[in-house]
């Protein structure tokens, strides 16, 4: 290779490194800049995103169907049991439900604000190492808003992190940067569930001296305003070296589905008015 | 053929390799059904960087390894420029060790291709602990560098068949 060649290939070299190197500084000094662009460029990648994902989700659905044929009958009187099981429940939270109403009305207490949920599938499942976020095929044009809480049929899933016209990024519960505000147990002690990137998000400033019990119920507390009050995370998996440790009740391994709840007004606004 | 119609053709086969490895990094963001794999599927660029970059490295210049790198992170939601980083510093290390990798067993290859991968994950661990300010888990790292040369075979087998119907006999595909 002759000299003239050698030095522009060092030079290319160094001048995409250097872009590399910016990149990564303006993401981090920049960020709206940066999530903007994000955003755009997801936007396009979405529909072949989409199309890439479908095969992909209906091969599994019936790799999972065949699977499960096996153990139909097995499933079917189970899923009876649990019906019968659910529907006394259904009854219990009807009555509880009027009784709530008639004790509220007592109390002149101000009801939570309606809610508006909007379902989406699951595009790109764009957790790694660094970052546990999934891609959402809804967005504005869905009237999806950044902020907005996303839950699935089992639990908290996470919150809109970013949003673009026809999709949006979920920041999973489980990654680095997610922070719920959480009542933990029947004895509601509050805490902070939060992320660190790895399946079992922690437990931090939990409220009062006694230990969290194994197998406590996560709901999320409101505080904050950014979720809403009550909808169920996790269950406290034990402490190993001090720290307490939640399994979500999402399963993250099949998250195909999820709904966006949005509320009609925007919780801080009101709260600061009143 | 007129020239003009051969130069197109030349760029349009130079360019397959590059899209091609733009679709398996979109494959490995999409949402897989396997408990687990989502946050370790193998870095689907870096086996397609080494791999032309050692055997066709006319069709894989830096700035397709830089434009790889930064769709994966745009798209993956993680620090941009990360995997840009990670893709580019690699294609500089392989190009100055071409000699030792190229026209050689497929073993050499594939151990080079292990060596590489251990330096791109360490550069990219240490990248993105510096970025987020703390230090990261490692584990989930490794799992994914050995999914990575674990899967590096198949990948060879697959851009040597497609090398071969590009650019012919004269294609150095490694001897598997």
């Amino acid at each position: 290779m002759n000299p003239i060649k050698a030095l522009a290939r060092r030079l290319a070299f160094l001048a995409f490194l250097g872009a590399a190197v910016g990149l990564m500084l303006i993401g981090k000094l920049e960020t709206v800049l940066v999530e903007e662009v994000r955003a755009t460029v997801t936007d396009v990648a979405a529909p072949v995103l989409d199309l890439i994902s479908q095969p992909v989700s209906v091969f599994a659905h019936y790799a999972r169907g065949l699977h499960r044929l096996a153990e139909l009958k097995a499933e079917n009187e189970r899923l009876r049991a649990e019906n019968e099981r659910l529907r006394r429940w259904q009854l219990h939270a009807h009555r509880l439900d009027s009784e709530i109403e008639a004790l509220r009305q007592l109390l002149r207490f101000k009801p939570e604000p309606a809610v508006t949920m909007v379902s989406a599938r699951v595009i790109a499942d764009t957790g790694s190492a660094f970052v546990r976020t999934v891609l959402i095929n809804a967005g504005t044009r869905e009237g999806v808003a950044a902020g907005q809480t996303v839950i699935n049929g089992q639990g908290l899933v996470g919150r809109v992190a970013q949003v673009a016209s026809r999709s949006a990024r979920v920041l999973l519960i489980t990654d680095l940067k997610s922070k719920v505000p959480v009542i933990v147990g029947e004895r509601r002690r509050r805490a902070i569930l939060a992320g660190d990137n790895s399946d079992l998000p922690r437990l931090e400033h939990v409220d009062g001296e006694a230990p969290v019990a194994n197998g406590d119920l996560v709901l999320t507390s409101g505080h904050g305003g950014v979720f809403p009050p009550g909808i169920p995370v996790g269950r406290v998996t034990g402490a190993k070296g001090g720290v307490v440790r939640v399994r979500a009740l999402a399963d993250w391994d099949q998250l195909e589905f999820v709904r966006v709840v949005g509320r009609q007004e925007e919780p801080f606004a009101t709260g600061m008015l009143e | 053929m007129p020239p003009i119609a051969q130069a197109l053709d030349i760029w349009v086969r130079s360019a397959v390799p590059s899209i091609v490895a733009l679709g398996f990094v979109l494959v490995g963001i999409v949402p897989w059904p396997l408990p687990g794999l989502t946050s370790v599927a193998p870095l689907f660029g870096l086996i397609a960087v080494h791999y032309w970059t050692v055997h066709r490295p006319a069709v894989m210049p830096v700035a397709a390894a830089f434009l790889l790198g930064v769709a994966h992170d745009v798209l993956g939601g993680g620090p941009v420029g990360l995997n840009a980083l990670v893709l580019v510093a690699t294609h500089a290390v392989i190009s100055a060790q071409r000699r030792h990798l190229a026209r050689r067993p497929f073993i050499v290859d594939w151990c080079g291709f292990a060596m590489v991968a251990a330096g791109a994950v360490a550069l990219a661990w240490l990248a993105a602990s510096l970025y987020l300010g703390q230090l990261l888990a490692a584990g989930p790292l490794i799992v994914q560098y050995l999914l990575t040369v674990f899967a590096y075979p198949a990948f060879a087998w697959l851009f040597a068949r497609l090398g071969l119907v590009l650019f012919g006999k004269g294609f150095d595909a490694a001897r598997v």
